[in-house]
């Protein structure tokens, strides 16, 4: 009797087959899609890295750069760095297809300036984020903040008295 | 609320190794049962191993924790395998992963790692780091199985085959188309996320860790997770976010009970009620793509509360999926009710007496399926669940027909219980951040998962880490019983017996067993000895 | 790697017949592939079918991460399937490893999983189709295997970004820096060391 039944109720629903892949499909807005970092603003504070659980933003430094590398292939949507970006630099879109046979296809980076520090001369924070960062605090703490850490470190009472390296021309 | 439901859930008690069998027997009669345990290396703070044996007991709504330690040059503590027989594979499973050996233990050999994993070599201890490689594995598809005389024959299944949607391995033992004896090697999921979580991951990254033991019921494993550290941590929930919660945990049973009747009609060769049953199972993903942005992976959990509020459009919007999926689900259901060819396929099969469901201490619906009246969102009400209103199904039948019909029982329940949450939402706010993380405080979260009671055990660590996670997926308690419910059976009726539990190998293996099937049952020579063809 | 899935289309014009490899994932890739098998989806009408033995498929359809104690039989499964087929890696697991990429207990998605086949056991890497997502909705699995039979030409770039340095833009950054202090201490940023 139940099969009789069951044929009779798939007539009556009829068809529930999407068209895709010949016709689009919607997604809710804040569907948790494709992750893109801006990089116009993205400073590369480095947030998103230190809360992505797979690891596939990398902040790493070569040279006079940081590069924030985002792997989409390892990436789990879950959208923490879009949770803790202090700028709002990334964001997940709605962006679901993103198959490819090429590897390569899934990488994004962003490479950024790094500023050299006054006193020994290693970069060790980028531009974007120094400028940042010296709107935010009090100037006394500003000025220190163009040196790299060790050498904040190290020499925090000469700063104030005004010698450094840093004085020259 | 928050904290206040949470108040009592667990005790733990410094037990020495001589009164441990002791207490664990007088628990046991008192109609407690073996829930989890885990090995800790305690070495930097005391010098000691330790064991934690969580013991589960609905009557009082409590689970005692049994702490025994071992100074570090004699890791060894008596077993309480004899007196519990649920406590085996987590005894088997510490000596495994942390090298605690348990004296008297009846069959204390490799469980989790692969045969090849060299001696001496522990995982789960703090010296070996996280990510260190071991030499290549050369292959172990196989149990060390029992030898049987000639009449019987052995019908391996597995690593890979049509009905497994994941690796696993069994072995039938068969004799003239009856199953004489079953042996199990699973663990081929082992992915090492305890060891992960205590060394790479931070606080807040874990309960994305947890959602993917399994992909199926991971909401379940995120939210015990969260509820072990804010019950180690004191963390105040909001009610909002508890009531979101039981929404997206119960939506998640919703949707893998439907999956489940699927894969159930699937086995029993009736591809059309698996059809059907996906059909209706569309609009609960559509409700969780709606609510949290994914349709698998909710991402919904923090600790300290959940991370997407709820608007009222969207209230609206689930209410009316919500109701498409239901009339659905009960039109396809009443007519699979009253086929009585699938009827015939369940009823008597794959029994599994209550005596034995109490010593080896299944839970969920296998439990409920076998007369044992448990569920922890009654028992040990979490969440928003003190405040809800629903039945507990419990059959008394012991067959796969009543594993069937429990789970029937309930989806219904879960829809009412998901209409309650979304009429009685109480506004305010969703996450608590302010919260400070103690150093060596232990923890226990436990829910309902759709396979039974999920236990996760956590004990903090200092720097916004944990320093010990021990998730126990239901699988891993209701698996034991598998071999005894093939006893005796038709190896046609294999497929359906051990897919009656449910099971989910990726939450077991997590640490290590889910099959879904998909696929006729072929009894093919299997993938093993055709390998071993192309090496010769 | 792209011109090789290329040359797997002239060769492979028929349905394709698929063989669905877990290598020890969450399961939530797993579901979903069955599910665009349900009604919702339903690819067989664009010919594709899950089957049960590698040696039936034109494709595997990996699934996780390959754990340790999986790879011998992975690579056993990849060896069955007969020439030439082509893998869909689908997943965060597979792509690229997923949240376990570096723990004891897993090899690490399938460029790992290929650097061993070569390695150990002499084997060229199938031709491979990457298909992100975690899991990857169902329609996003359809997408991949659209781009694999070539009716769809896939969308993903990789996308450099490099700050434009030394000129106009670093000078006015310079200079913002200049300006947001707050007292003149004789104190410069020097242009010479960032320069270079």
């Amino acid at each position: 009797m139940g099969r009789i039944k069951l044929m009779g109720l798939a007539v009556s629903i009829g068809k529930v087959t999407e068209r895709y892949p010949f016709a689009p499909v919607e997604v809710p807005d804040d569907y948790r899609g494709k992750p893109v970092i801006d990089p116009g603003i993205c400073t590369g504070c480095g947030a998103c890295a230190s809360a992505c659980p797979p690891q596939a933003i990398q902040v790493k430094e070569e040279g006079e750069f940081r590069v924030v590398h985002l792997f989409l292939g390892r990436c789990i949507f879950c959208g923490r760095c879009q949770d803790v970006c202090p700028e709002g630099a990334i964001r997940l879109t709605t962006e679901f297809e993103l198959a490819t046979p090429n590897h390569d296809d899934l990488h994004q980076f962003v490479r950024l300036r790094m500023v050299r520090c006054v006193r020994c001369g290693r970069p060790f924070d980028t531009y974007r984020h120094l400028v940042r960062s010296l709107r935010e605090v009090p100037f006394i703490e500003g000025e220190r903040l163009l040196l790299c850490p060790e050498c904040r470190a190290k020499a925090p009472l000469d700063w104030l008295e005004g010698g450094g390296d840093g004085n020259e021309g | 609320m928050g904290r206040s439901t949470l108040e009592g859930r667990f005790r733990v008690i410094d037990v020495s190794p001589d009164e441990v069998a002791e207490v664990v027997r007088e628990l046991f009669e008192d109609g407690c049962y073996y829930a989890t345990g885990m090995g800790v290396d305690e070495r930097p703070l005391n010098g000691r191993f330790a064991v934690y044996h969580a013991i589960n007991c609905p009557k009082r709504g409590v689970y005692v924790i049994l702490r025994l330690t071992a100074p570090e040059n004699r890791p060894s503590v008596p077993s309480i395998t004899p007196v519990l027989r649920g406590a085996e594979w987590a005894e088997r499973e510490a000596h495994d992963m942390v090298g605690v050996t348990f004296e008297n233990h009846p069959n204390l050999e490799r469980l989790i790692l692969p045969e090849d994993w060299p001696d001496g070599v522990y995982p789960l201890r703090k010296d070996f780091p996280y990510n260190r490689k071991m030499a290549g594995t050369e292959g172990t598809a196989g149990v060390r199985g029992e030898r049987h005389d000639e009449a019987t024959m052995s019908v391996p299944l597995g690593p890979y085959h049509p009905l497994l949607h994941e690796p696993e391995y069994f072995e039938l033992y068969v004799r003239e188309d009856r199953i004489v004896g079953a042996d199990y090697r699973g663990f081929h999921v082992h992915r090492g996320m305890e060891k992960l979580a205590e060394s790479r991951m931070t606080l807040n990254q874990i309960p994305f860790l947890a959602e993917r033991i399994c992909g199926i019921c991971g909401c379940t494993h995120s939210a015990a997770y969260c509820q072990a550290v804010e019950e180690a941590a004191g963390v105040e929930v909001p009610e909002r976010a508890l009531y979101i919660r039981s929404l997206m945990l119960e939506v998640e049973r919703i949707h893998s009970h439907l999956l489940w009747f699927g894969v159930a009609c699937h086995l029993l060769g009736f591809d059309s009620g698996f059809m059907h049953f996906w059909r209706a199972r569309e609009y609960v993903m559509d409700i969780a793509e709606l609510i949290t942005g994914n349709r698998k992976t909710y991402g919904i959990n923090l600790v300290g509360g959940v991370r997407r509020d709820l608007s009222g459009e969207k209230i609206q919007k689930t209410l009316k999926l919500l109701e498409l999926a239901e009339g659905e689900s009960r039109e396809v259901i009443d007519n699979v009710v009253g086929m009585k060819e699938l009827i015939a396929r369940m009823e008597g099969v794959g029994v599994l007496r209550r005596k034995d469901a109490r010593e080896i201490g299944v839970v969920g619906p296998v439990a409920r399926a076998s007369g044992i009246d448990t569920d922890v969102r009654r028992d040990h009400p979490y969440a928003a669940y003190g405040d809800l209103d629903f039945k507990v199904p419990v059959y008394r039948g012991c067959d796969v027909l009543s594993r069937f019909l429990v789970r029937v029982d309930e989806t219904f329940e879960s829809f009412s219980l998901v209409r309650q949450i979304l009429e009685n939402l109480p506004d305010g706010e969703i996450i608590n951040e302010e919260y400070s993380l103690p150093y060596m405080e232990f923890g226990l979260g436990s829910t309902e998962a759709p396979r039974g009671e999920d236990v996760h055990m956590v004990l903090t660590g200092g720097e916004n880490q944990v320093y010990r996670w021990h998730p126990r997926a239901p699988t891993y308690n209701n698996l034991p019983a598998v071999p005894l419910m093939l006893e005796g059976e038709d190896v046609a009726d294999a497929p359906i017996i051990i897919a009656s539990i449910d099971p989910c190998f990726s939450c077991t293996d997590h640490v290590s067993i889910v099959d879904a099937g998909s696929g006729r049952v072929l009894w093919r020579g299997p993938l093993l000895e055709g390998v071993e063809r192309l090496r010769r | 790697m792209e011109t090789r899935v290329e040359d797997y289309r002239k060769l492979v014009k028929r349905s394709l017949w698929v063989f669905h490899l877990n290598s020890g994932s969450c399961n939530g890739c797993d579901i979903e592939i069955l599910n665009v098998f349900a009604p919702r989806n339903d690819v067989e009408r664009l010919g594709i079918k899950l089957v049960g033995s590698p040696r039936h498929a034109d494709a595997i359809a990996l699934t996780g991460p390959v754990t340790r104690e999986c790879l011998p039989k992975v690579v056993d499964a990849i060896k069955a399937v007969p020439e030439p087929k082509i893998v869909l890696a689908i997943g965060a697991c597979a792509c690229g490893g997923g949240i376990w990429y570096d723990t004891y207990s897993v090899v690490g998605g399938v460029k790992e999983l290929y650097r061993i086949m070569k390695e150990e056991y002499g084997m060229e890497a199938p031709p491979t189709v990457f298909i992100p997502g975690c899991p990857p909705k169902p329609e996003a699995i359809i997408y991949g295997v659209a781009v694999a039979k070539g009716m769809i030409e896939p969308k993903q770039r990789r996308m450099v970004y490099v700050e434009e340095g030394g000129g106009d833009e670093l000078a006015r950054m310079l200079e913002e820096v200049n300006g947001l202090r707050h007292f003149s201490a004789g104190f410069k940023v020097r242009r010479d060391v960032n320069g270079t």
